[in-house]
């Protein structure tokens, strides 16, 4: 019969926790129990391993008595709020995270900016319904006063579209210190509407209107006829003679009172016709007004006249209104001055 | 993260430390590791029990953290009221039983090594199984149980008053 094998105290006290927890497999817990129970053969050296088999119960109870310690509440926030750099780009990174103040601020920053942008970016004028105030596509252009009149009081205008910005004056005189003038007048300018090319759902599918009539007109006068975008490259090639024009002249006479009558008597003498409301030589304030038709040959005999008075400044300004052949239209105006 | 995740790395690291400041700033930087590593973790609207953090991230970034920090204690010298260096100010960071005595421990943390100290904490304190311990530690299972047999050996000295 073989004698059982003995631990040595070496190995018996290396083998202690595994003892203790278990983890021993059955023929080794066998050998540690004989070894531990040796008392009896009357060998000691198992005591001092009782003594450490005592100490590794008492380290795992006190070790596990260990996790009772609680930390603090501040201690614990502090550290579960920890965050390093890489933490926080990740966490700010995430849309979610983000307050919902600031996620709502950026969602109505950006539906702000798109608007934006998007009005910006849309050519609205491009688009026939919001089209706005008058255009050349429109078919209408605001032009002048004018006023309709029957072709067969000038046959020098033919079948033109006639009227005369000027000769409003019964409605005008009473806003515009009476002048009814267009150097008088206000802002009001109604606009007369001239057939032009028919845009689906543009306004040159207004009905044409005829601007509402004062007072008969003395001096007629033809509109231009107004052209359509397609229409403005021939434009370009109508002769001088169709684009209208206005003398505008500028004078300062000291003896105004006495001169005034002389003047127009000269121009009558010269063929000269009111071509608005007013009279010649119409009153206002310090000086008198002149706005009259002329035969063209007869400008430079009026331009003599009027320069043995005092100088005379002179421009000749394009106007839209086109003056019968041989004629030309002025608008005189003398200032009372020293 | 679950709050008793944030507690047991916390306590990981004031027991391996015994300094508050030291040892919260060590958890702070172990959790902040954590949350950047796996992002989820801080999100409030997802329950913290259903965010899983694999066991050897937790030995990795707590590792990490222990070397960075433990240059700044003072071990393996003698404890408060034995003759030793004065510890700082304590913040009162944890809440001890008045039925344990910790300065069992803390004589035992005193001379115990890193390695020793961090199996020891782990196994009993963050509970984690030594298969997970040597994965974590790239280490055998038996290194594993030999330190944690020498740590709780040392520690029942202590306990029983038998240091040696």
């Amino acid at each position: 019969m073989t004698e059982k094998r003995r631990l040595t105290p070496f190995l018996a006290n290396e083998m202690l926790f595994d003892y203790v927890t278990g983890q021993l497999d059955s023929e080794r817990r066998e050998l540690m129990d004989d070894f531990l129970d040796e008392d009896s053969s009357g060998k000691e050296d198992n005591v001092e391993t009782r003594a450490l088999l005592e100490s590794v119960r008492q380290g795992i109870k006190y070790a596990e008595s260990l996790k009772s310690i609680e930390l603090t509440s501040e201690a614990l926030r502090e550290i579960e709020q920890a965050e390093n750099f890489a933490s926080l780009s990740k966490r700010v990174a995430r849309w979610s995270e983000w307050p919902d103040s600031l996620r709502w601020s950026i969602v109505a920053l950006l539906v702000s900016v798109s608007t934006a942008a998007m009005v910006v970016a849309i050519p609205w004028k491009a688009i026939p319904i919001f089209k706005s105030g008058p255009s050349f596509l429109s078919g209408s252009i605001e032009i002048a006063r004018v006023q309709p009149r029957s072709s067969g009081d000038d046959p020098n205008l033919g079948n033109v579209t006639l009227g005369n910005e000027d000769d409003r004056d019964g409605v005008e005189i009473a806003s515009n210190e009476g002048s009814g003038d267009e150097e008088f007048g206000g802002e009001e300018t109604p606009v007369a509407a001239i057939p032009g090319p028919k845009v689906a759902g543009s306004r040159s599918e207004a009905p044409v209107v005829p601007l509402p009539t004062a007072t008969p007109i003395e001096m007629p006068v033809a509109t231009l006829p107004v052209e359509s975008p397609s229409q403005a490259a021939s434009s370009q090639t109508a002769s001088k003679s169709s684009r209208g024009f206005v003398y505008r002249a500028f004078m300062t006479l000291s003896d105004l009172e006495n001169i005034a009558p002389k003047i127009t008597q000269q121009m009558k003498e010269l063929g000269a016709e009111k071509a608005g409301e007013v009279e010649l030589g119409w009153r206002r304030g310090s000086g008198r007004y002149y706005h009259f038709s002329l035969p063209e040959a007869n400008e430079p005999k009026l331009l003599d006249s009027l320069r043995a008075y005092g100088p005379v400044r002179i421009s000749k300004d394009p106007h839209p209104r086109v003056m019968p052949e041989g004629q030309v239209r002025f608008i005189l105006w003398i200032e009372s001055g020293i | 993260m679950k709050r008793e995740q944030a507690r047991d790395i916390g306590l990981f690291f004031l027991l391996g430390f015994m300094e508050e400041r030291v040892a919260l700033a060590a958890a702070s930087r172990a959790i902040a590791r954590l949350k950047a590593q796996y992002p989820d973790l801080s999100r409030k609207d997802l329950d913290p029990k259903q965010i899983i953090i694999p066991i050897d991230a937790i030995i990795g970034v707590c590792r990490e953290a222990w070397l960075a920090h433990r240059g700044q204690i003072q071990r393996r010298t003698p404890v408060a009221g034995q003759g030793g260096e004065e510890p700082s100010e304590p913040i009162g960071a944890w809440k001890v039983p008045p039925s344990l005595n910790i300065d069992v421990w803390a004589n035992y943390q005193r001379d115990a090594s890193d390695e020793d100290l961090m199996t020891l904490l782990f196994s009993l304190v963050l509970g984690i199984s030594d298969d997970d311990l040597a994965e974590g530690f790239k280490t055998s299972v038996g290194t594993i149980r030999y330190r944690l047999g020498k740590g709780v050996r040392q520690l029942g000295l202590v306990s029983r008053g038998r240091v040696s």
